[in-house]
């Protein structure tokens, strides 16, 4: 008996945790409904995964395996705007830290605008042709990039994009994540504050990419008359840039080191403060390269 | 008495004349000069300040060099900043001895608006994610030493415009993080 009350507080213990386990995920959800082939879908979800991809069909399709926490999915549709949302329990202190994840599957129409927002989700799209904005705050962002423009922004998540080659308008940002970008082309402006930028555009039209301690990395080409800025505050530059004809360039770095690989040499800014510059003209010069940090080193090359 | 020159050859101080007589009356532009009026006195002015221009020409030089990285200090911080109009930077966390130029500190727009930010930034924080604020507070901690290196940077170095745009563009980029937070705050709405 005395044995017995020992090992109650134990066992109701388990018990509990292994309810709490087991409802991580309490039932599934599934709808489709019409859509415009050219509308605008939204997708928010707080906990787990939304996956995105574009399809022939104008329809909207919606899978999901729901977390503990979830109250419902809602899809609706006003006009050509589909919107599906995940909707918590509603318990304001903790809306994004639920032990249960939603994994949210959507087949939308492939040139749909696309619009989705997550909190600790990672987000997926791939397929999608039309404008794309992609948000989240914790999650990871991985998305291929169509004809069309797309903003990609996340807080201390990573992005992950890559492009087919044609010409859009990139804006992506990221506070702590890393951002990885391959086979883009057309204008992009990236920023992170301590995550790495890896970038690749080809060709490239106007180019703006800051860090204030993470390294850039730039690859690609620049177009007739491009402008390609780049900028840290601590982090190094490294850039090879072929081009259609030459570029005009300026590098400064105030405590750092500056290359090239065309034998330039790199001059003191002043005959005794710290400082160091580098300036002049590939081929013809029609596109223009600035690079500039304070304690990161440049390096600079005109071919990939 | 006759009166010797120089061509004369002087040997003793004896053979000096004891007064020369001059060949008209001084007095009355001497006393213009000391009274700053009279005909002749803009004559002597004007060859005073030309002495002047010619002896110190890099102080000028300086002093314009200042003035134009100023002027494009300013602009980067209007330009560049959230909000259209003139919106330059604040005096948050300046350390003493950096000599960051007033126009850059001033507006009262951009100071409300960091502080507001910055007074909401605890209560924010607590809504994020737990790893997503731990990567949020590190990255705001790296704005903040990257400012601060470069204030005294430019403290040091106070006309160095690399510096200048690289401090404003770093108090934008405090601004973008700021707002990002904000937004990301905001419960159900991602950010």
């Amino acid at each position: 008996m005395r044995m017995t009350h020992r090992l109650l507080p134990a066992v109701i213990a388990l018990i509990a945790s292994a309810w709490a386990w087991g409802s991580d995920t309490s039932g599934t959800f599934e709808r489709e409904v019409a859509a415009d082939a050219h509308g605008v879908v939204e997708i928010s979800n707080t906990n787990g995964t939304v996956d995105v991809t574009g399809w022939d069909r104008a329809a909207v399709s919606v899978k999901a395996e729901l977390g503990a926490d979830v109250d419902r999915v809602e899809v609706t549709t006003s006009g050509n705007h589909t919107m599906i949302r995940v909707v918590q329990r509603h318990s304001p202190a903790s809306f994004n830290f639920g032990h249960g994840e939603t994994h949210l599957r959507v087949q939308v129409p492939k040139d749909s605008e696309l619009d989705v927002s997550a909190v600790s989700a990672n987000a997926t799209s791939a397929g999608v042709l039309g404008t794309q904005r992609l948000k989240t705050v914790s999650g990871d962002i991985t998305a291929e990039i169509g004809p069309s423009d797309i903003e990609v922004k996340s807080v201390s998540g990573s992005l992950k994009l890559r492009g087919k080659g044609e010409p859009a308008k990139l804006h992506l940002s990221t506070v702590s994540g890393d951002l990885e970008l391959k086979h883009a082309a057309g204008d992009l402006e990236a920023t992170t504050v301590s995550g790495e930028l890896t970038v690749e555009v080809d060709p490239a039209g106007s180019v703006r990419l800051r860090s204030t301690s993470g390294d850039i990395r730039f690859e690609g080409r620049l177009r007739h008359g491009a402008d390609f800025d780049a900028q840290s505050v601590s982090g190094d530059l490294n850039v090879r840039a072929g081009t259609e004809d030459g570029f005009a360039f300026e590098a400064a770095s105030v405590t750092g080191d500056i290359r090239d690989c065309f034998n330039v040499e790199a001059q003191r800014t002043g005959e005794y403060g710290p400082g160091t510059k580098m300036n002049g003209t590939r081929g013809a010069g029609s596109a223009h390269v600035r690079l500039k940090t304070m304690s990161g080193e440049i390096d600079l090359c005109d071919r990939r | 008495m006759t009166t010797r020159g120089p061509k004369d050859g002087v040997t003793t101080l004896r053979e000096l004349p004891r007064a020369i007589e001059p060949g008209r009356d001084l007095w009355p532009q001497i006393e213009s000069e000391i009274s700053g009026r009279g005909a002749t006195a803009p004559a002597a002015q004007a060859t005073v300040s030309t002495r002047r221009g010619h002896g110190t020409p890099l102080r000028w030089l300086a002093a314009a060099a200042m003035v134009g990285a100023l002027a494009v200090g300013v602009w980067i911080g209007r330009s560049v900043l959230p909000g259209a109009g003139p919106a330059p930077l604040a005096q948050a966390a300046r350390p003493a001895g950096a000599t960051l130029p007033a126009a850059w500190v001033s507006d009262p727009r951009y100071q409300r608006q960091h502080e507001e930010l910055m007074r909401s930034l605890g209560a924010q924080l607590a809504a994020l994610p737990p790893a997503s604020r731990v990567k949020v507070m590190a990255s705001l901690t790296t704005i903040r030493q990257a400012k601060q290196q470069l204030e005294e940077a430019l403290g040091k170095d106070p006309g160095n415009a690399l510096l200048q745009e690289l401090l404003v563009n770093t108090y934008q980029d405090e601004m973008r993080v700021l707002t990002d937070v904000r937004e990301a705050s905001d419960a159900g709405k991602g950010i």
